[in-house]
């Protein structure tokens, strides 16, 4: 039969990885399991794992060779799958008489291996037939990094604590550690992508990749992630406003030329009907004093909506408002106009550190003052200023009997903030609610403005389920209504009643943060879910004072509590503590990788590596001991590893002859000594004595020595691992 | 038919399909992962996968440039020439970089056009050197090279076509004389005697007498008659030595090709002999030209059998001498041609049939069928009894030779074909 003949009657040749490839597979599988199954499974269920794993790479490997058609090969993995959920249940169910520990384990182990087993048979599998599946080899290796730390997510720092509190501890931040962890997930992953390459390609392709790596660890290992918040839909970031300002309604509103944006003043009643999904930290305030507010709300103000557009309040412009502080200090202390009272206000310094980007500053109401600070972990903070703020000292009942309007007001401006829709009905309803007081405080404006507040609390009903968007006038859709809404229809409805009764007022935006949510201390933790809106009012000879509603009645779950963790974690980072208050001493200095060490190490894993490879060529090379069919052999293999450490190597699929052949013109005796070999492995009656092999063998070696170059020799006999490439 | 419409354009876009899913994957990591949810790991993870695909974009670009580069100025060398037997290697002496010290690329080449060349590079020195073996017979004018620069990880890839004029003549490959052989032995009681006429199936027959080979008896002759007889040359009065032979062209006539060129150049048709191929004009009385009509057959091979106009012309009806068609391994349009032929003919011809494939195959099994895909490189059997039943329904006999074991296939052979 001639060789094409041969070739015709071949199987076709599956490309399958070659086993060291396969070893790299399963090492990295193997790490990928131990991460996905520390959480839930015992140590021997996790070894019987990632011996299942071995098993299934064999057997995918088998199965792809002996030409199993993959539609089976995948319903045998999910049999496999579903024997794993019976047999785990069975054992559980089942007197084993190994008693419950053991019978645990057992279950366990027996569970998780087939499960283990089922997974790598299906991916294996189609992993071979079509390359485009290795890629969910990658995801599932990276899922598995992914899955071990998903607890830091949305700003989460203080978690996996396993790392965390080990990371701080020692001075590192969890989140450069955090990438380090993806970008070495992603490079072992690529081994997924593997099939069969030289071995000097790949080490120059891992070293490029490494190089790669390297220089986008240094690029991003300070990226701080700007994620997208939502701010219970009142548009308080910067990233919300972009988003508006993408989809062509962002702006101002009417003709305002307004101050700087930032809320969302298209249309506040356009928010979702629940609260925000994702809860994540969006700014930290540090007390420099102890406080606490009265009223158990602490009032962080970004933003007040005064003017009537028609619809609903949006930003003033420029020369309204002045009490409020719209631009982030630079270099210097920004100052806000002075209607605040100072005999009626405590004076609270605070420093504020945002971690998400806001178009304007936070502050404690009423802040009179805005000064720079330096950001003291620019990975985490976007932002840090201090801030001075005036809040409310006296009790509300002292503030019976103020106007609220002074007589000092020009016209225009008390217009401004007595403006409302024209509809009658709000001037009637307030007029109701404000008939049945007292006669003493018929005209007493602090007492009316109690009386609507007290209506709508008692009346209304918080709920997110509606918000009047579609209506002409959504404040009077809810107002006279069904009473039912959330803080912007009560802001909104609460400052025209207000107005109605010739009270000033103005919804103000920005976050209440409840007390009793929080752990204590002088650090408050500010979550995006709690964005809201409410009323001021203006009082003469006080200011503007906070005068939210609170609805008796609502279907809103209780605000979840704030993670103490988190909080002291941020808290001791604005106040530059690089440890985040993990270690003993936060001076103290971070871990050191011990790099003398490592090299150290390396250099003698690498003189251990060479000595031994020294010595398996020395002794593939040397020893003759053995029957005459032995040491035949073993001159022929000692001669292939010498070509083997020129570099010629007997390629995959070449014959003994072919690759004798292709030298003959390097050495001609190699042919000789080729045959001379497979006469001996034939047992042919003509094969040659070992003096002969002998002798062929030094032609070969003689004529390398004369038709190469000396430097090729010397490499040749530096070369450690020639070798391992003899076929 | 509309991916290879598009596969000049298709074969510049760089990313395979698990570089599109692998790009993909990462940017959703990133984007829905990363970003909005601020996972550190996926953020780096995400960005580092889709750099990674960039990166391994440039150096397979660079790589296809450089690619480019290299071969271009072998666009206007000298054509390929050659000669050649189907199955036979040939150093074409055209050669690829390496790219050994590129990291992630590798290229590889194919032969687009003709498609029936298989191409095995083989590294030396910096470049990976050419070599052909052609799996058919004909003559190649044009050589269009596909080449394929790709990564290590399957990432990315780009392909481009490239074409060079050649004249490459490549003859069928020939068959294992073994068969042709046995198949002029298979007329006769035995062996032929060994001086007697090449075509060996006319014989005399004499007594037994002490000393003639015991090979030489006639044994079914003696199991009829209890007589011991010998066979011995006839000594004909008109003996019929010229033979006609053609090859039908068509679809997978490769084998019969090899074994036509076999029958020729062994002078298994006898001293003399007529042969004429599809695509022919006029028959030959030569090895040498019969060859070269074969060669030039595999071009008509839609129109196989048409040329046995050709041969009915030349042939002397009122004294037929022995006939003999090669034809296809598998069924065509020529088959009512050579129907039409036998019909025409004092006496149906004899067929001749090559065939390649696996010759013991294990019994089909459903479980196995359900089992297990085909793993063969080569074309099954298994149609070879539906051809065997129609070529007998012409009354002529039929002679299937194997050519990989060069052996004859028979009646028995075919029944337990029908059977797989």
């Amino acid at each position: 039969m001639n060789a094409r003949a041969a070739i015709a009657q071949e199987p076709l040749r599956h490309e399958v990885e070659s086993l060291p490839v396969l070893f790299a597979k399963w090492l990295v599988y193997g790490a990928a399991v131990v991460l996905y199954l520390l959480p839930l499974a015992t140590e021997q269920a996790i070894g019987a794992s990632i011996g299942a794993l071995a098993v299934g790479m064999l057997l995918a490997r088998f199965a792809h060779t002996r030409a199993l058609r993959l539609p089976v090969t995948l319903v045998l993995a999910g049999l496999c799958v579903l024997l794993a959920f019976v047999a785990g249940q069975w054992l559980l169910d089942t007197s084993t008489g190994f008693g419950s520990r053991l019978t645990l384990i057992l279950s366990d182990a027996v569970f998780f291996s087939l499960l283990s087993l089922g997974m790598i048979v299906a991916l294996r599998s189609l992993s071979m037939r079509a390359r485009v599946f290795s890629v969910l080899e990658v995801a599932f290796v990276v899922g598995a990094v992914a899955y071990t730390f998903v607890g830091h997510r949305n700003h989460m720092i203080h978690r996996p604590r396993f790392l965390s509190d080990w990371a701080w501890s020692n001075g590192w931040d969890p989140q450069m550690l955090l990438q380090a962890f993806g970008v070495v997930a992603v490079l072992a992953s690529l081994v997924m992508l593997l099939r069969v390459q030289s071995v000097f390609k790949l080490i120059l392709s891992a070293l490029t990749l490494l190089l790669v790596a390297a220089l986008f660890f240094l690029y991003a290992k300070d990226v701080r992630i700007d994620q997208d918040v939502d701010t219970n839909g009142l548009g308080l970031t910067d990233q919300e406003q972009k988003d508006k300002g993408d989809k062509g309604r962002g702006g101002q509103d009417g003709d305002g030329d307004g101050n700087g944006g930032g809320v969302n003043q298209d249309n506040p009643y356009n928010t979702p009907s629940s609260a925000p999904d994702i809860v994540v930290p969006v700014a930290i305030a540090v007390f420099h004093d102890d406080y606490e507010p009265k009223g158990g709300l602490y009032y962080f103000r970004q933003q007040v909506l005064s003017r009537y557009n028609g619809h609903h309040l949006v930003v003033a412009g420029s020369d309204t408002d002045q009490d409020v502080i719209t631009e982030f200090p630079q270099n210097e202390t920004l100052s806000a106009e002075p209607v605040q009272v100072m005999d009626a206000h405590l004076q609270v310094p605070t420093s504020m550190f945002l971690l998400v980007d806001h178009p304007q500053p936070l502050a404690l109401t009423n802040s009179v003052s805005v000064s720079p600070l330096e950001n003291p972990n620019p990975r985490h903070f976007v932002s840090a200023y201090g801030v001075v703020s005036y809040t409310l000292s006296m009790d509300y009942d002292r503030l019976l009997g103020r106007r609220s309007i002074p007589d000092s007001w020009a016209p225009e401006k008390k217009a401004h903030y007595l403006e409302l829709p024209d509809d009658p009905r709000y001037k009637a309803l307030s007029d109701i609610i404000v008939r049945d007081l007292d006669p003493r405080f018929a005209q007493d404006d602090v007492m009316k403005a109690f009386a609507i507040k007290r209506y709508l609390e008692k009346q209304g009903f918080y709920t997110r389920k509606e918000n009047h968007e579609d209506a002409v006038d959504p404040a009077a859709d809810f107002l006279f209504g069904s009473m039912r809404g959330y803080c912007v229809h009560f802001a909104h409805a609460a400052t025209f009643l207000f107005r109605s009764q010739g009270i000033a007022a103005r919804v103000a935006l920005g976050y209440a943060v409840d007390n009793q949510y929080r752990t204590g201390g002088s650090t408050v933790m500010i979550l995006n879910d709690r964005a809201h809106a409410w009323p001021e009012i203006f009082i003469e000879g006080v200011g503007w004072i906070t005068f939210d509603i609170y609805p008796e009645q609502s279907d809103e779950p209780p605000g979840r509590i704030v993670d103490q963790d988190l909080e002291s974690v941020l808290g001791e980072l604005a106040r530059n503590d690089k440890t985040a208050g993990k270690a003993a001493d936060p001076d103290s200095k971070p871990l050191e990788i011990p790099w003398r060490a490592i090299w150290l190490g390396f250099l003698v894993a690498l003189a251990a590596f060479l000595a031994l490879a020294y010595l398996i060529k020395a002794f593939r090379r040397l020893m003759r001991f053995g029957s005459a069919f032995k040491v035949q052999r073993r001159i022929f293999v000692a001669t292939l590893d010498g070509l083997g450490d020129l570099g010629f190597i007997r390629e995959e699929g070449e014959t003994r002859e072919r690759y004798a052949r292709r030298l003959q013109d390097l050495s001609p005796s190699l042919a000789g000594l080729t045959d001379a070999h497979l006469a001996w492995a034939f047992g042919s009656a003509s094969r040659p004595d070992l003096e002969q092999t002998r002798a062929l063998s030094r032609k070969v070696r003689e004529e390398l020595a004369k038709n190469l170059p000396l430097w090729r020799r010397v490499a040749g006999w530096i070369n450690p691992v020639g070798w391992w490439f003899t076929r | 038919m509309l991916l290879e419409v598009a596969e000049p354009v298709w074969g510049f876009f760089p990313l395979s399909l698990a570089g599109l899913m692998a790009f993909s994957l990462g940017y959703a990591a990133f984007v829905f992962f990363g970003k909005a949810e601020s996972d550190y790991v996926l953020y780096a993870a995400g960005l580092i996968a889709m750099g990674i695909v960039a990166v391994d974009l440039f150096f397979v670009f660079l790589g296809f440039l450089w690619l480019l580069f290299s071969i271009r100025h072998r666009a206007d060398e000298q054509p390929l020439e050659g000669q050649l037997d189907a199955g036979t290697e040939l150093a074409t002496g055209f050669s690829l970089p390496t790219f050994v010290l590129w990291p992630f690329v590798e290229a590889s080449m194919k032969w687009k056009q003709p498609h029936n060349v298989e191409v095995r590079l083989v590294s030396k020195g910096w470049r990976r050197r050419e070599l052909i073996t052609p799996t058919e017979r004909g003559r190649i004018q044009e050589i269009r090279r596909t080449f394929k620069v790709h990564d290590i990880f399957g990432i990315a890839s780009i392909s481009f076509s490239k074409r060079w004029p050649a004249a490459l003549r490549i003859a069928p490959q020939l068959s294992l004389l073994e068969a042709a052989i046995a198949l002029r032995d298979t007329s006769g009681d035995g062996y032929s005697h060994p001086s007697g006429k090449e075509e060996g199936e006319l014989i005399e027959m004499r007594r037994y007498s002490p000393g003639d080979p015991l090979r030489l008896v006639l044994w079914k002759t003696f199991a009829r008659t209890r007589r011991l007889l010998v066979r011995k040359p006839e000594r004909a009065i008109a003996p019929q030595r010229s033979t006609m032979a053609f090859l039908v062209a068509g679809r997978a006539d490769e084998a019969s090709a090899s074994t036509a060129r076999t029958f020729l150049e062994r002078g298994l048709l006898g001293p003399e002999f007529t042969f004429s191929a599809d695509g022919a004009h006029s028959t030959f009385k030569t090895p040498r030209e019969s060859v070269e009509a074969i060669i030039d057959s595999a071009h008509y091979r839609h129109d196989g059998g048409k040329g046995l106009n050709i041969l009915i012309a030349d042939m002397d009806l009122a004294a037929p001498g022995n006939c003999i068609l090669f034809v296809p391994s598998s069924l065509g349009d020529w088959f009512d041609r050579v129907a039409d032929f036998s019909r025409r003919t004092p006496q149906p011809p004899t067929l001749i049939i090559g065939v390649d494939g696996v010759l013991h195959e294990a019994k089909a099994t459903v479980a196995r069928r359900v089992l297990r895909r085909s793993t063969t490189a080569t074309q099954r059997l298994s149609s070879l009894p539906a051809l065997y039943d129609k070529l007998a329904s012409l009354g002529g006999p039929i002679h299937i030779v194997h050519r990989p074991s060069g052996k004859l296939i028979g009646p028995v052979d075919i029944d337990a074909l029908r059977a797989l």
